[in-house]
């Protein structure tokens, strides 16, 4: 999902005003990593008030920004709502114009939403309603979506939720990690008309079980394109002359943490 | 895989003379470039895997009508005595016969093969192709070949958000069952069904907290995939545009996506998944009990702004209506928006047909037209 548009601009400003948006830039949250298994977390909840939420997951996808995502449609015998993680790389600033770009995407007058302060990362609430029909809020690298689909409020599994993301959440490793997967190109000169392809290969023993993986297609420059995946081989067209980084996102579908790894191409 | 029947001799005049053939491979010429799980199509379309729907891994696309455009190369093996030249190979599925000039002489031949009388409106087939070869004396069966054909209305390839990889199948597949469009001869009639598929897909229903895209409706990128996944989903009007745009481009129709800011409030329509509405925001609980509400109630909240699409000058908006190509701009205008306000009401209400723009041109350069679908 890109968010390089003008689509919404003045919801969009009117909505950083309310929230303090720079002041929350200039503040940016400690680091942390989440390592949780999303799969169990999201299969029984029981919040603050003693509800049991029973969890249906759906299958985790990477879009074209190489971001990630899983839905799960939790229901308790008050009713039913749907929780959406995404897995978003970046920093601070990413992250937060992520979710505010995301909730500027409404046909109401205003973004029904306000900041409560000091929970999460950034933690949003509904403004105009007393009941908590939805909670978007930020911590780590996940943007958490909990919204009802039928009436229910949700404010207790938000908040019990986020209480589960900061028990598993440890500091980040000094180290950069070993590569979870490398690529490896079929050609060694490409030419403007050419079809080249990029070989993943997985370095970890669940890389076959556990991970899902993509071109990130909005960060191609023009020389090249994606085409296709046909298992671990994707297939690019070059375009033009000039050079390429070609980065493939890759997701672990159990915790949802991201890796990416690039490789560099010349067109001549 | 399904079998190739075996050839069957018939009887003949002459005991000297036999003749037996077996289609080997089947591609179609002139098809429209089209994939599944985003990897495009390429031919042979037979052999091809069918699963238990018999659906083909396989499919092909045409355009109905467009007599002569439809046509196939059939590699076919031919084990004969006593015959030269030439006969007939035909091909027989659902009522309609592909034909071709076949020589008759024992080998491996590659015959073309050309849709006679081609449908005259939306056809999905899923059927087996019986093949036989008509000699001078005496026909022949020449096996049968599972395939999937769609008839549509245009190359849906031409559509942005199609063109690299081709139409996906599997929009093709849900959009004709879900909005029965087999038989529809007419564009504009195809877009209202699709239009009002959209309105009534289950599990589908308006975000009446935050008006919010689920799908990526304004995004340039709609989430295809997601939005036929059958998961409960809420939608806003973008995401409803987004996919009459979409799956109308899957059958080769460009739907127009319009813009209005600033719209106001609603007249009492059906809202996509909840019935009449004139408040789609309704702030008090159950949600349901107000959705109507006196058209005056200083809580009554209004649509800022919104999205729908347009074709052939006539609207069609499967969020709210669902409007299916009846009325143009002004006649849109009359009938969804309210003039009838609370008293607390924005001054900029109601909008009027002059805040109607495209989506490709939001406010000078802000292009918010689909791109991509994933």
């Amino acid at each position: 999902m890109s968010i390089d548009t003008g689509f919404n601009q003045e919801l969009r400003e009117k909505f950083k005003k309310s929230i303090g948006y720079s002041t929350l830039l200039e503040q940016p949250p400690t680091e942390k990593v989440v390592v949780l298994d999303w799969g169990k977390a999201l299969s029984k909840i029981t919040d603050g008030e003693g509800r049991h939420w029973v969890g249906k997951l759906y299958e985790p996808s990477l879009d074209r920004a190489g971001k990630g995502e899983i839905k799960a449609r939790l229901e308790t015998s008050n009713g039913v709502a749907i929780v959406k993680v995404t897995s978003i790389a970046g920093n601070w600033k990413q992250r937060l114009d992520h979710v505010i770009w995301v909730e500027s995407l409404t046909n109401r007058a205003e973004i029904n939403l306000k900041l409560k302060p000091g929970v999460a990362d950034l933690y949003l609430i509904p403004k105009d309603s007393s009941d908590t029909a939805f909670v978007s809020f930020l911590y780590s690298g996940f943007h958490v979506d909990v919204s009802e689909w039928e009436d229910v409020d949700v404010g207790a599994l938000a908040l019990s939720l986020l209480k589960i993301m900061q028990d598993n959440s440890h500091p980040v490793a000094v180290n950069k990690p070993a590569p979870k997967f490398s690529l490896t190109t079929d050609k060694n000169k490409i030419k403007v008309g050419d079809t080249f392809s990029i070989k993943v290969k997985g370095l970890t023993t669940d890389w076959n079980t556990n991970w899902i993986y993509s071109p990130t297609e909005e960060l191609l420059p023009d020389t090249v394109e994606f085409l296709e995946q046909d298992g671990d081989v994707l297939s690019f067209n070059a375009l033009k002359k000039g050079s390429a980084r070609i980065q493939v996102t890759a997701m672990n579908k159990n915790n949802l943490l991201l890796t990416a790894e690039s490789l560099d191409v010349v067109v001549e | 895989m399904t079998e190739i029947n075996e050839s069957i001799k018939t009887s003949g005049t002459d005991p000297e003379k036999s003749i037996e053939a077996v289609v080997i491979e089947l591609e179609f010429i002139n098809c429209f470039k089209d994939c599944l799980n985003k990897t495009t199509i390429k031919p042979p379309h037979w052999p091809a895997a069918i699963d238990a729907l018999s659906q083909s891994s396989k499919p092909a696309v045409f355009a109905f009508d467009n007599k002569g455009t439809q046509k196939a190369k059939v590699k076919i093996k031919v084990t004969s005595k006593g015959y030269g030249g030439n006969g007939k190979l035909k091909g027989l599925v659902k009522g309609l016969e592909f034909e071709g000039s076949i020589p008759l002489s024992s080998g491996e031949h590659t015959v073309e093969v050309t849709l006679k009388e081609p449908p005259t409106a939306v056809l999905w087939i899923k059927n087996k192709i019986s093949w036989g070869v008509e000699a001078t004396d005496r026909s022949v069966l020449a096996g049968n070949t599972p395939v999937e054909i769609f008839f549509v209305f245009g190359d849906p390839s031409k559509m942005a958000f199609f063109s690299k990889n081709g139409v996906w199948v599997e929009a093709l597949r849900f959009i004709i069952s879900k909005g029965k469009l087999e038989s529809i001869k007419k564009d504009s009639e195809a877009v209202g069904y699709v239009t009002a598929a959209c309105f009534s897909l289950p599990n589908h229903k308006y975000e009446v907290q935050r008006g919010g895209a689920n799908f990526g409706g304004g995004s340039r990128t709609f989430s295809l995939k997601k939005y036929m996944d059958g998961s409960e989903g809420a939608v806003n009007c973008y995401d409803q545009t987004y996919s009459v745009i979409v799956f109308s481009g899957a059958l080769g129709i460009n739907v127009d996506g319009l813009f209005m800011e600033p719209f106001g409030y609603i007249k009492a329509v059906n809202l996509v998944g909840w019935g009449r509405c004139n408040n789609p925001f309704p702030q008090r609980k159950p949600t349901k009990d107000y959705l109507v509400v006196n058209p005056t109630d200083n809580e009554r909240q209004p649509f800022g702004n919104h999205m729908f699409c347009e074709f052939k000058v006539k609207i069609y908006d499967a969020c709210a209506g669902p409007v299916k190509g009846t009325v143009d701009r002004a006649g849109y205008v009359t009938n969804t928006i309210d003039t009838t306000m609370p008293a607390n009401a924005d001054t900029g209400f109601p909008g009027t047909v002059a805040n109607i723009g495209s989506i490709a041109l939001i406010r000078g350069s802000i292009n918010a037209n689909v791109t991509d679908v994933e």
